[in-house]
C-alpha cells in the first residue's frame, strides 16, 4: 500500500468528533488559506505545501516519521526515553482526512482580538490486514514544531502532551466513541492571536507537526522501559505572514 | 496542540458546569498550587472502606489516600491534592463558609466515597439521567458489580479553597477524586474500550435541580479526558480525577448552601448493537462520592 492509498482525502463539514469541549467539533472542509487586516496591516495565515504544488495542500502521510527538521524520533528520545522505548514499524491501513483547514476571526468592537490558525481532523481506517486491536492502547503522538518565543524567533521541536506524564497526545486522540460508532481518531486545532494589551503582531508564526498513531503495548523492554510501537502518521502545519 | 485557549469563537466554550471551562476560568495555576494553601491533606494508611457499614465496598473499595502525586493526565488534572481533607473553611464577604465533604449516608458518618455495586442515589438518578439523555444511540446494561476484589483504589479525596491572587482574581472552592482500577479476577480488562460515566447533581454549578452527564460536550455519555487508560512514566495506569470547583469572581456572591453529589462507574463499549442499532455499553461498579458547601456564620 503506498502513500496515496493510505491517506483517503475525504474532506467533510464541520462534525462531532466524539472528542470533548473545543475538540467537539471540526472546523470541516478544506479551506487552506484565509487572509485578514489588523492594525493596517495585511496577514494571510495558510496551510504548508510541503513541497506540494499548487494552492491547496494536503496532509503529508508518512509510513514512518521523517521530517529532519521536526526530527520526530529524535525529540521524543530525549523527552521520553528514560521511561518509553519507541519502536517505529511502519504504517498500518491508513487515515481519512476529514477537516484541514485554516481559519480566522475577525476582532470585534467587544473582542479586540484577531484569532487565526488551523485544523486537523483524522480518523483512523483499519484496514483488511491491520493487526492492530482497536481498543484503549491505541493513542497519537504528536511532536510539533514552532516558533519558541513569538513571530520570527528560532523554530523549536516539542513532544505535544500538554502535561502528561507520558508522550501522548491525550485528550483529542485516540479511542472514543461518535453516537454510539467507535472512531480512533487525531484532532488538533492549534491557535494564535493578534491583540490584548501586549500583543501586536504574531507574523511570521509557523506551526509544523508529525503525528502518528502509537499503541501503548505495556509491555517492557529489558531496561525496564514501557515499549510503544509507533505506526503510520502525516505531517501537517500552518504559517502566518505579513502581506502588506 | 492541546489546550487551546477557550475563546475560539467559531466553537464558543460549553456551558458553565464543564468540567474544562470552570477549571479554565481559574487561570493557568495547576489546581494542587491553588489548593496548597488552604490544605491539611490527611494521609491516612491503606484500608477498606466503611469495614462494618458497607460490605460491598469491604470487598471492593481500597481507601489509601496518598500526597499529591501525577496522574498521566493533562495540566488542568495533575498532580492530584492528594490526601483526604474532610473539611476547609474560609470566609468571604464577611460571611464564613464549609466546604465538606458529603457522609457517606452508612452510619458511623464516613467521609469517604462510597462503592455501589449499581448506581442508586435518589438524587443524582444515573439510570434514568443517562438513558434520557443518550438512550438514541447507546443501550445500556448494568452488571450488578465485579467479580474480583480490591478494584477500586481511592488515592485522594480532597476539599479545597483558594483565596484570590493577582494571577486568580476569583475564589475557587471544591473537592477531589482520584481513583485507580486494577481488575481482579474475572473483572474486565482496562484496555478493552473502558470508559467512565459520572452523572452528577449540582444545582449551583449547573443552574439546575436535575442531573447531567458529565461528558464535557462529547457525542458519547463517557467522561473522556482525566477517565480511562493512561500511562505515567512507563507504567500504565486505568484512573478517574475530577475536580469539579466554583470559581467565583469579585462582585459575586456565593451561591451557598449547595451541593456537587455526583456516582462515577466504570462501563465498557462493547462495540455489539441490539436489535434496534444501539451501541451496548455494559456498566459495572463505581462509587458516590461529592461535596457541600454552607454558610456556617
Amino acid at each position: 500500500m503506498h502513500a496515496l492509498s493510505r491517506l483517503i482525502l475525504d474532506y467533510q463539514p464541520s462534525q462531532a468528533t466524539g472528542w470533548g469541549d473545543i475538540y467537539a467539533t471540526s472546523l470541516g472542509g478544506h479551506s487552506s488559506a484565509g487572509d485578514f487586516i489588523y492594525q493596517d496591516a495585511a496577514y494571510r495565515v495558510s496551510l504548508l505545501a510541503f513541497g506540494q504544488p499548487g494552492d491547496s495542500p494536503d496532509p503529508v502521510y508518512e509510513d514512518y516519521p521523517a521530517d529532519p527538521a521536526i526530527a520526530f524520533q529524535s525529540t521524543l528520545a530525549s523527552t521520553w526515553g528514560a521511561y518509553y522505548s519507541f519502536k517505529c514499524l511502519g504504517g498500518q491501513g491508513g487515515f481519512s482526512v476529514e477537516s484541514y483547514s485554516v481559519f480566522v476571526t475577525e476582532p470585534t468592537q467587544s473582542d479586540p482580538v484577531v484569532r487565526f490558525g488551523g485544523d486537523l481532523y483524522l480518523v483512523y481506517r483499519p484496514g483488511r490486514h491491520s493487526q492492530l486491536a482497536i481498543d484503549n492502547e491505541l493513542q497519537f503522538i504528536q511532536v510539533i514544531r514552532t516558533n519558541s518565543a513569538g513571530p520570527g524567533s528560532t523554530l523549536v521541536s516539542s513532544s505535544d502532551t500538554s502535561g502528561r506524564d507520558n508522550p501522548f497526545y491525550g485528550e483529542g486522540a485516540g479511542l472514543t466513541s461518535v453516537n454510539g460508532s467507535q472512531s480512533v481518531s487525531f484532532y488538533d486545532r492549534p491557535l494564535r492571536s493578534m491583540g490584548g494589551q501586549t500583543i501586536t503582531s504574531r507574523a511570521p508564526y509557523l506551526v509544523m507537526a508529525e503525528a502518528f498513531l502509537a499503541q501503548d503495548t505495556g509491555a517492557k523492554d529489558v531496561a525496564g522501559k514501557d515499549i510503544v510501537n509507533i505506526y503510520g502518521g502525516v505531517k501537517w502545519g500552518w504559517q502566518v505572514q505579513s502581506t502588506s | 496542540v492541546n489546550h487551546v485557549p477557550s475563546g475560539d469563537p467559531a466553537h464558543p466554550a460549553p456551558g458553565i458546569w464543564s468540567r474544562r471551562s470552570l477549571l479554565l476560568s481559574a487561570g493557568a495555576v495547576g489546581l494542587s498550587a491553588m489548593a496548597a494553601p488552604a490544605l491539611a491533606a490527611v494521609v491516612g494508611t491503606r484500608r477498606t472502606s466503611s469495614p462494618d457499614q458497607n460490605p460491598a465496598g469491604r470487598r471492593h473499595l481500597v481507601l489509601d489516600y496518598r500526597p499529591s502525586q501525577q496522574t498521566g493526565w493533562g495540566e488542568a488534572y495533575t498532580p492530584t491534592i492528594g490526601g483526604h481533607a474532610r473539611s476547609a473553611e474560609f470566609t468571604y464577604q464577611g460571611t464564613a463558609y464549609q466546604v465538606s465533604l458529603v457522609p457517606s449516608g452508612h452510619a458511623g458518618s464516613s467521609q469517604d466515597p462510597v462503592y455501589e455495586n449499581v448506581p442508586a442515589d435518589p438524587v443524582v438518578n444515573f439510570t434514568s439521567t443517562l438513558a434520557a439523555a443518550w438512550d438514541a444511540c447507546y443501550s445500556f446494561r448494568y452488571q450488578g458489580g465485579f467479580r474480583g476484589r480490591d478494584e477500586f483504589t481511592v488515592e485522594s479525596y480532597s476539599t479545597f479553597f483558594q483565596e484570590p491572587t493577582q494571577y486568580n482574581p476569583g475564589l475557587s472552592y471544591g473537592t477531589d477524586l482520584y481513583i485507580t482500577y486494577k481488575p481482579g479476577p474475572g473483572d474486565p480488562p482496562v484496555r478493552r474500550r473502558m470508559y467512565w460515566i459520572q452523572v452528577m447533581n449540582w444545582p449551583g454549578g449547573t443552574g439546575s435541580s436535575s442531573s447531567l452527564v458529565d461528558n464535557d460536550g462529547r457525542a458519547n455519555p463517557f467522561y473522556g479526558e482525566a477517565g480511562g487508560l493512561t500511562s505515567i512514566s512507563g507504567n500504565q495506569s486505568f484512573s478517574f480525577y475530577g475536580t469539579p470547583k466554583n470559581t467565583v469572581m469579585p462582585g459575586q456572591g456565593i451561591t451557598a448552601p449547595d451541593h456537587f453529589t455526583a456516582e462515577t462507574f466504570l462501563a465498557q463499549d462493547t462495540t455489539a448493537k441490539d436489535p434496534s442499532g444501539r451501541n451496548i455499553v455494559d456498566i459495572y461498579s463505581g462509587v458516590k462520592w461529592g461535596w457541600q458547601i454552607q454558610p456556617t456564620g
